[in-house]
């Protein structure tokens, strides 16, 4: 009698496996497919955010801001900042780090004023909020700075080892993290909030200069701006994906639900990808 | 009635020749540098490049060439060039200096054993290293106090203490006025 229990629960066991694989099998693996691309005319594009239904891109050779829907085709545009790079929104203000200047403005409602930073930076690649706290990639001081109300604190120095940068591009944060595209480390680097290197993603990928991420829906994505590619990988560091079809030097990503949006610096144009 | 009119004529085609002469006099081909930079592809490169030679003395203007790696300096109407200071500003932003090319009016001339060219407006000049195109220049009945715009490669070699610019040209082309 045991062993008839015995044998019946083994083939159960082998049915219920073999069924549970076939399932597997069944279920196409979700993965990123590029569906477009949108041509912007006279638009070199560097950094991109998502907004409602419409983008806004800074276009760093013509010293500009401007907005397009999804389609491409240019709504609004706002001139005269000083080589724009990495955007960011908070708040339904666009915060605009002027490279040349050492300066963030800050566009609502069509208006532009002045964003107070309490350390000097040079050249800011990018910038990225977490409700009041702004975080700063530092291009040429190799560091981020950190200013929560009055106080800013500094992580990083120049360096190729852990907790040191080289040249970083782009910053966003994501769970209490913050990640840093440590662009000529042609790496992302992870750090807590206190600045302790937490993480080093994609060192050994080949990246060929890391100029901007994004993190969303539990996913990292890096642009591979020599490389023509952008790599997904998720929150532990494992390499997902690799895109490559219509990047051309692509610089930012901008997620909007399960569309992902690359920009191609050279290209000029927008790569569109669905999940 | 025509004598009056033939004066006016007169005195205003002599206003007009003046004109046209000192606008050719002090106008004509502005001063350029052309510096050389390896890995100059990525625009967050390219931009701080740009940033910090803007701060350098007598740079009005210029244009980076991605696609090439050269950065086109226009420098300001009678500011002297200041080499040093684009190449510490080439270091600064990164990277390497490698061929600056010059193109500069000026007028050959000999001090002690040296040829020189004496930079139109200002008071700077810079020794010219002895090749054939010197030798075309000097030999040409057009160098006799006329001005010639030369383009040429800045050497390595600096030579100082004689009051002069101290950084040698090598002359590549030329052009009289």
């Amino acid at each position: 009698m045991n062993k008839i229990l015995f044998a019946a629960t083994f083939i159960g066991t082998l049915l219920f496996l073999g069924c549970s694989e076939y399932q597997k099998k069944k279920e196409p693996k979700k993965e990123w497919k590029f569906i477009k691309e949108l041509q912007l005319q006279d638009i070199s594009p560097i950094g991109i955010v998502a907004q409602n239904n419409f983008l806004w891109l800074s276009d760093v050779d013509n010293n500009r801001v401007v907005k397009i829907n999804i389609e491409g085709k240019m709504i609004e545009e706002y001139s005269g900042f000083e080589r724009p790079m990495h955007i960011a929104l908070n708040n339904g203000a666009l915060y605009i780090p002027e490279y040349t200047s050492d300066t963030i403005q800050i566009l609502k409602n069509g208006n532009t004023s002045a964003f107070k930073l309490k350390d000097q930076p040079d050249s800011i690649g990018g910038i990225a909020f977490d409700s009041s706290t702004i975080a700063v990639a530092d291009f040429n001081n190799h560091r981020i700075i950190l200013q929560q109300g009055e106080s800013a604190v500094t992580f990083g120095k120049e360096g190729h080892g852990e907790g040191e940068l080289y040249y970083p591009t782009d910053v966003a944060f994501f769970a209490g993290k913050i990640y840093v595209a440590d662009a000529y480390n042609n790496r992302i680097q992870v750090f807590d909030k206190q600045g302790n290197s937490l993480q080093i993603i994609g060192d050994k990928d080949g990246i060929n200069v890391a100029t901007g991420l994004e993190v969303a829906n539990n996913q990292l994505f890096v642009t591979d701006f020599e490389g023509n590619r952008v790599l997904v990988y998720d929150l532990e560091g494992n390499l997902l994906q690799t895109l490559s079809k219509n990047l051309h030097k692509p610089t930012d990503i901008a997620i909007m639900e399960n569309i992902m949006y690359a920009v191609n610096y050279e290209g000029q144009s927008v790569a569109v990808y669905q999940f | 009635m025509i004598i009056q009119l033939k004066k006016k004529f007169l005195i205003l085609a002599t206003i007009t020749l003046i004109i046209v002469v000192f606008i050719r006099l002090t106008s004509g081909e502005p001063t350029r540098v052309q510096v050389k930079v390896d890995g100059l592809s990525c625009p967050f490169c390219a931009y701080n490049l740009e940033k910090k030679l803007k701060r350098v003395g007598g740079v009005e203007d210029l244009k980076l060439r991605i696609d090439t790696g050269l950065a086109e300096i226009k420098i300001e109407e009678g500011k002297s060039i200041d080499i040093d200071g684009i190449k510490k500003a080439v270091k600064d932003g990164g990277f390497t200096p490698r061929d600056i090319v010059v193109t500069i009016k000026g007028k050959i001339e000999q001090v002690d054993s040296r040829m020189i060219l004496r930079i139109d407006n200002i008071a700077d000049s810079f020794i010219l290293k002895d090749n054939k195109m010197l030798k075309d220049i000097i030999t040409s009945e057009q160098a006799q106090g006329g001005i010639v715009t030369v383009t040429g490669l800045v050497q390595e070699e600096k030579i100082k203490g004689h009051g002069l610019h101290p950084h040698v040209l090598e002359i590549r082309d030329f052009k009289f006025e």
